[in-house]
């Protein structure tokens, strides 16, 4: 059995994947309804008189089956992917006004996992439908490392050890912090006896490392 | 009550505007006078609409409405319509529509402009309920006993009948018929709510598959976020949060290893009680993120925090902070730290943070660090962010630094949306290595510790040109950037437009210029990409190509043209599921790679 799932780790993942959601799934969320127990809800001073638009049956827990309320054409802010899906209690809650964590965007409600590191816009790299990351590549162009030859074909973690709990500066971009190994064992000539530990660029190419072609001005 | 009203207006409408008839739960009122002067906007919502008498609103004399008051009915899609108020009630008006084919859905917002001075005055028309003493609750089952005006008056005193059973058990206390809804309802203390668990689980897998033979990597992914409220009764918050991974990469290179395990990660399991409007004391136990100042990372102990009334915030943690690696070990690091928030208002536009953080490593003393922070969030102007992180060294201790004070990151944004149509952003970036005993990075030479660094300024600005996303427009943008560290400069840029509309509603497509030069390669190229991008599914396909040339190699042989194509498929569902797919191919001179996407979640 574990030599079937080493084997096949995807197709292994998805079964148990779907045996968790079956069992966490058993009725869609409950987005509108409300129970007093839940507590106080968004102040309806604002609301229409007529309670049958929105409420039915006695007890002010159960909503009309058609509701419906435009969040964007009622209050101008838009719930864009899973957050139009999410229980208005998420953020309609008793932390506080509401617009005080709106304004200060993802950081409202979201923790920082990058510990403010990676400053504000969350939204260059994150969607707002699963929080996937997206365009990691596009954004690497941007840096001072852009991405080329195998480096842009290994795992993240490979170079950011943090990347899977949101940890990626400082990152060190010099050849020997991942290399240094392959310094350790360069011995023809002996790299580490001759001082060369630094600038490997002036020699070796990112796509063929072990193809070193001599720099005529490197000082010997 | 509103159908009497009704029926009061249609005499009016004949009649013009005039002061209403006496009616049973109808109060009399004059007309408005001249609307000049400074007036406050006040709004409402039409509950109703009756052919013929027009429509009411859920605004009345006690909001200082007058008939012959103008009113504005906004529609979606931005029309106004215009109308008149034709008697006033307590908390209901009745409005008649200038435009006689429009009928006005029950929820329409309405405003009318009221002039100020009907404020200052007495009350206009004080309700009879605020003269009375406070409503008192009948004996249950208690109905409402006779009828004609005074029986209608006596139904306005008295607070909503009770049913035994109803799950709505809290009495209205203190509320009169003059009050917002829900005004004064009582809240439910948090220990007094029902349990409730939220949460997602999720699983990812990721394949490199590489043309060079012993090269590839994979990465499978399965995680439980979890959430319970008052899960004991106490009215605090469980988090858990953890997952377990399967990673194997494999490396043609003799000297670096590959790796081939599976791992389990805890990331959160706390318990926080308090810091809810009814309790300012906060706690937090067990391995969570610092709430107050997330800066100070991931602890295993204890944070306590407070609020002031002006809305100021302080606090304190003690613990140990786990390595920010994938084993996450602990309890070498010993951290003490406290903060203070300072706020303008509770509002909140405007704050202010200062914290610092003192840790040991295995008993040793190892990092001093403050870090303050500025954040001016306005709902209209400049945004602006600031921080910075000052690391404190003893060169008797930290060979590599001198004494004092050291910049170790420092970030300021600043970002306005200049009009509908367009925006700008600024960005700056500093960034140094800390010398720490603890594992925060990985390893450097003593010589980076010494002097690296690099900085990075970035500018962003986007222009609708042409209409915007619901309008099939166009949107320009431009990226620049510069940077600098001890030894090279450099930059990149980005220029590119989204025209949206294209083949569809739905349909956009990106087509941009970018170049780069880096620390060791420079590059330039183009892409272009394709998308739809629908309320609960998109895909896109994207093909760049950019030609590359490390700039330090001398041997020649130094360009390297790569190509990528990427296609990539999202939806989510109403009960929560959300998937991505995705594939991208990378060709280069002498291999190539396939990467396969996948990620499932269900939130719940």
């Amino acid at each position: 059995m574990l030599h079937w799932i080493r084997k096949h780790p995807a197709l292994a993942g998805v079964l148990c994947y779907a045996l968790l959601v079956a069992c966490v799934s058993g009725k869609t969320l409950e987005q509108h309804r409300w129970w007093s127990g839940n507590g106080p809800v968004l102040p309806h001073d604002t609301f229409p008189a007529d309670c049958t638009l929105c409420h039915e049956g006695s007890d002010w827990n159960d909503l009309v089956d058609d509701f419906n309320f435009d969040h964007e054409a009622e209050t101008g802010v838009p719930l864009v992917g899973s957050h139009s899906q999410a229980r208005c209690l998420r953020c309609h809650n008793d932390r506080g006004p509401i617009d005080v964590f709106n304004k200060r965007g993802c950081g409202g409600c979201h923790e920082d996992v990058h510990v403010g590191q990676l400053g504000q816009d969350c939204l260059k790299c994150h969607t707002q439908v699963n929080w996937r990351p997206f365009g990691q590549l596009e954004l690497h162009q941007r840096t001072r490392f852009p991405l080329l030859g195998v480096h842009a074909a290994i795992s993240c973690r490979r170079c950011h050890p943090g990347a899977e709990i949101g940890r990626f500066i400082p990152t060190p971009i010099e050849c020997i912090n991942c290399h240094y190994p392959d310094l350790q064992q360069a011995n023809n000539p002996n790299h580490a006896n001759l001082g060369w530990t630094f600038d490997c660029h002036r020699c070796h190419q990112p796509t063929l490392w072990n193809n070193a072609s001599l720099d005529p001005n490197f000082p010997f | 009550m509103i159908g009497a009203l009704a029926l009061l207006a249609i005499p009016t409408l004949a009649a013009g505007p005039t002061t209403s008839p006496a009616s049973p739960g109808a109060h009399t009122f004059p007309v408005a006078p001249a609307q000049q002067g400074q007036t406050e906007t006040v709004t409402g919502r039409v509950t109703t609409f009756m052919e013929g008498t027009g429509a009411v609103i859920d605004r009345g004399s006690i909001d200082g409405l007058y008939t012959g008051d103008r009113v504005i009915f906004s529609v979606r899609g931005g029309r106004e319509y215009y109308g008149t108020v034709m008697a006033v009630e307590g908390r209901v008006a009745v409005v008649r529509p200038e435009d006689p084919s429009f009928k006005p859905e029950p929820g329409t917002p309405a405003r009318i402009e009221v002039p100020l001075a009907r404020f200052e005055q007495d009350p206009v028309v004080p309700p009879p309920t605020r003269q009375e003493p406070p409503p008192v609750r009948p004996p249950s089952g208690a109905g409402i006993a006779g009828g004609g005006v005074a029986a209608e008056q006596g139904r306005e005193n008295e607070p909503a009948e009770q049913k035994p059973n109803s799950d709505w058990s809290f009495a209205d206390e203190d509320w009169t018929m003059d009050m917002p809804l829900l005004a004064q309802v009582d809240a439910i203390l948090p220990a007094e709510r029902r349990s409730s668990w939220s949460g997602r689980t999720y699983f990812s897998f990721d394949q490199i598959l590489d043309t060079e033979d012993d090269r590839g990597d994979t990465f499978a992914r399965g995680g439980l976020a979890l959430f319970g409220d008052n899960p004991f009764g106490k009215g605090g918050r469980l988090h858990l949060d953890g997952e377990v991974n399967y990673r194997k990469t494999v490396l043609p290179d003799p000297y670096v290893q590959g790796e081939d395990i599976t791992k389990f990660r805890l990331d959160r399991l706390s318990y926080s009680i308090g810091g809810t409007r009814f309790t300012p004391s906060r706690w937090e136990f067990g391995r969570f993120l610092q709430s107050g100042m997330p800066e100070f990372g991931v602890l295993d102990g204890a944070e306590w925090s407070s609020r002031f009334d002006n809305g100021d915030r302080f606090g304190a943690s003690v613990g140990y902070l786990p390595e920010p690696t994938p084993n996450q070990d602990s309890f070498q690091d010993l951290s003490v730290s406290a903060w203070y928030r300072w706020v303008s208002s509770v509002r909140e536009t405007l704050s202010a943070t200062a914290g610092f953080q003192k840790t040991w490593h295995n008993g040793t003393d190892d990092r001093d660090l403050l870090i303050a922070k500025i954040e001016y969030v306005p709902i209209n102007g400049w945004n602006f962010f600031a921080n910075a992180w000052v690391d404190f060294y003893d060169q008797n201790d930290d060979q590599y630094k001198q004494d004092g004070a050291s910049l170790t990151y420092a970030i300021v944004d600043l970002r306005k949306r200049l009009s509908e149509k367009n925006g700008i952003s600024f960005e700056y970036r500093h960034q140094e290595y800390p010398q720490l005993l603890r594992y925060e990075y990985p390893p450097v030479a003593p010589r980076q510790l010494q002097d690296a660094f690099v900085d990075r300024f970035g500018f962003t600005g986007w222009r609708w040109i042409d209409g915007t996303a619901d309008l099939r427009g166009k949107r320009l943008f431009l990226r620049v950037g510069g940077w600098t560290d001890e030894n090279d400069a450099g930059g990149d840029g980005e220029l590119g437009i989204d025209i949206h509309g294209v083949l569809g509603d739905r349909g956009r497509l990106d087509v941009a210029v970018f170049g780069a030069q880096g620390k060791f390669t420079s590059h330039i190229g183009g892409r272009v990409r394709y998308g739809r991008y629908g309320p609960s599914s998109s895909w896109s396909i994207l093909f760049e190509a950019y030609q590359n040339d490390i700039t330090s190699f001398l041997a020649g042989q130094d360009d390297l043209l790569m190509y990528r194509g990427r296609w990539n498929y999202e939806f989510f569902r109403a009960s929560g599921f959300s998937a991505n797919l995705s594939t991208d191919v990378l060709i280069q001179d002498t291999e190539s790679q396939l990467f396969l996407g996948l990620f499932l979640q269900q939130s719940f």
